[in-house]
This record gives structure tokens, C-alpha cells and sequence, in this order.
């Protein structure tokens, strides 16, 4: 994913002044690039802020930022969010692709594959 | 003085970066690509001849986009999606097509040409006649943007929506009505020295005083 992306971005951003909270879920790729301040939130990538739909689990990791921000007081603090995915097997069945999804993913993939030829053709 | 009270007393405001995968989401911040100056125009043709001389063939002039030089040229033409990264509206601007055309038959090439037509040797053919056949063993290759959509269907990539007065109470702070993402440059000079920039430059004009970055 992009987590080193946003650490340079992050430290660039640090240089400049502006102070920056990264929460994200790869904790080793945002901490080999040392960033200031850093909330890990141990969920599936893609969900860093919270579970979809969830806005007492986005609030309380964003809460988690805040108060990381105003707590940080050495570079490259990490701080792991106490929140905990539903289903303990995530990390099994995370981006998997079996014959139980495969017809699925591949309805999921024309379909957008449609749109975006719709919206390259506007 | 903690650094949430000293924003606190600036009244500051949070911005939040992320990185979208698609342009579409989070690519409306960037610059586009338009080129700063007008492509030079086709040299003007004099149809005045002597009475004697040959008329003069039409000048087969190139004309193109200025190059892009320094930055601009070390920047992608997109910042995001896949495919070719040169847009193709601008795969037929570099050339200057019409001198290069002509029905005389006195030029060289021409009349071979035009007997090759009549007997249907070669032929104009639509430049584009769909998209291409993708081959079997790359046919999953849009299975992870298709994992990606399902992961994350329906939902707001980052949920900074609508945040409880209690959670902004705590930092005394507003939250900024937007956001602004970066693309995957797999360059980390590129984002470094252009992405990054961009962010610092985007967040001092709003005048944030704590940016959260969200990778996706």
C-alpha cells in the first residue's frame, strides 16, 4: 500500500512546520520511514480510521489521533489503538481469493470495469 | 505547553491527507497538464509562384507541445490510474498531420500510393477499434483494484465526515471541510521533491495547524 508514501509526506510536512498524526495499519513500513507521530490501528488495510459504517470505532481512533498529538513528546512515537477487528481471522482470509468468492470478485471487477469506460467515454 | 493547547489557542484547524487509489477521488487537487503556452502554429505558405518555376511543395512542418523541462518534465503526465501515461488526446497533437497529405499526383509516393488505394492494398484503418484483448495469464491483473473496491465499497475511505462535537471538543479545533490526497509515485524522489511540496504548499494555504495522514 502507500503507508511509505504518506510517511514521506508526513516527514515533509514535519520539516515544514506543520505537525502531522499518521494512523495507519503497517506498522513496520511507517516505522522504517520514522515519522513523529504514529497511531497503529491493527485492522485489515484499507480501514485505518475505523470499521465502515462504525462511527463510535472511527471516533475513538480518531480520538486516539488527537490525543497522540498532543501527548507525543519524542520522535517516532508509536501508539497502537486499543480497537480490535470483529473477526479475529482477518488476517486468514484478508484479500483472499478462493473458488467461494472468485465468480464474485470477477461480477464486482466487470462492473466497474463498465463504469470506468463509461466515465473515460463522457 | 502541549501542542493541542498551543493550537488551541491559535483556534487552529485539522486537515487530513490520504491517499486514494483513483483519481477520480483524489486527483482533482492536481495541476492539469495543459501546456503553458500555445503549440507553435504551422508556418505560413506563399502561393505565389513564378510562372516558371515548380510550384513549391507544402512545408512539412512539426507542430508540437513546448517540451516540458525541469519539474514539469520529471512529473507524470497523469499522477494516477493505469494505463499509458500520455494522455491520448495528445498522441496525435505532436504532429503537424495535414502538410503531409496531398492529392498530388506528382509528388513522389503519392500516385503509388493512390494506385495501391485502388487496388485495396493499403487502406485507412481506425486508429483505436476497441480496447485490447487482455492476455489469459494477465487476466487478473485488475484483481487487486477489484479486491480494493470490495474492501472499501459503499464506504467513506476516510471518515472524517461528521465528527461528534465531543471528539473536536477535545481539541478545541475545527476540522476542515477537505481533504487532499497523493498518488503511489513508486518514486520516493517524485514524492519527495513534488507530492510532498504540493501537500505543504496545500496546508499552509488553509492554514492548518495539525494534518492527520491516512494511508489506504
Amino acid at each position: 500500500m502507500c503507508h511509505q508514501t504518506v510517511s514521506l509526506v508526513a516527514r515533509e510536512l514535519e520539516s515544514a512546520g506543520v505537525p502531522t498524526v499518521v494512523i495507519g495499519s503497517a506498522r513496520d513500513t511507517v516505522e522504517e520511514c520514522g515519522v513523529p507521530r504514529f497511531l497503529f490501528v491493527d485492522y485489515p488495510l484499507g480501514n485505518p480510521c475505523g470499521r465502515p459504517w462504525d462511527r463510535r470505532d472511527q471516533e475513538a481512533i480518531l480520538g486516539a489521533a488527537l490525543d497522540l498529538a498532543a501527548s507525543a513528546v519524542a520522535p517516532r512515537t508509536t501508539v497502537q489503538a486499543p480497537n480490535r477487528w470483529p473477526d479475529e481471522e482477518w488476517r486468514v482470509r484478508y484479500m483472499r481469493v478462493d473458488e467461494t468468492n472468485r465468480a464474485e470478485l470477477a461480477r464486482a471487477g466487470e462492473r466497474r470495469r463498465r463504469a470506468r469506460r463509461r466515465d473515460d467515454g463522457d | 505547553m502541549g501542542l493541542v493547547s498551543l493550537c488551541a489557542a491559535l483556534h487552529h484547524r485539522i486537515a487530513w491527507a490520504s491517499r486514494w487509489n483513483s483519481g477520480a477521488l483524489g486527483g482533482g487537487e492536481f495541476e492539469s497538464q495543459t501546456p503553458s503556452t500555445p503549440p507553435p502554429g504551422t508556418q505560413s505558405r506563399s502561393l505565389t509562384t513564378a510562372a516558371t518555376d515548380p510550384p513549391p511543395l507544402p512545408t512539412r512542418t512539426k507542430a508540437g507541445r513546448k517540451p516540458r523541462a525541469g519539474r514539469a518534465a520529471s512529473r507524470p503526465l497523469h499522477a494516477s490510474g493505469s494505463g499509458s501515461e500520455v494522455p491520448h488526446r495528445d498522441l496525435a497533437e505532436h504532429v503537424d498531420v495535414q502538410p503531409l497529405l496531398s492529392d498530388d499526383l506528382s509528388q513522389p509516393g503519392v500516385a503509388h500510393l493512390k494506385f495501391s488505394q485502388l487496388l485495396r492494398v493499403v487502406g485507412a484503418r481506425p486508429a483505436v477499434t476497441g480496447y485490447p484483448t487482455v492476455p489469459p495469464r494477465l487476466g487478473d491483473h485488475e484483481l487487486p483494484a477489484d479486491l480494493g473496491e470490495r474492501h472499501t465499497a459503499g464506504h467513506q475511505l476516510v471518515p472524517l465526515g461528521q465528527p461528534s462535537d465531543d471528539l473536536l471538543g477535545r481539541a478545541s479545533s475545527t476540522l476542515l471541510g477537505h481533504g487532499h490526497g497523493v498518488p503511489t509515485e513508486y518514486s520516493q524522489r517524485r514524492t519527495v521533491e513534488w507530492d510532498a511540496r504540493r501537500v505543504v504548499e496545500w496546508c499552509r494555504g488553509d492554514g492548518v495547524d495539525l494534518a492527520l495522514l491516512v494511508p489506504l
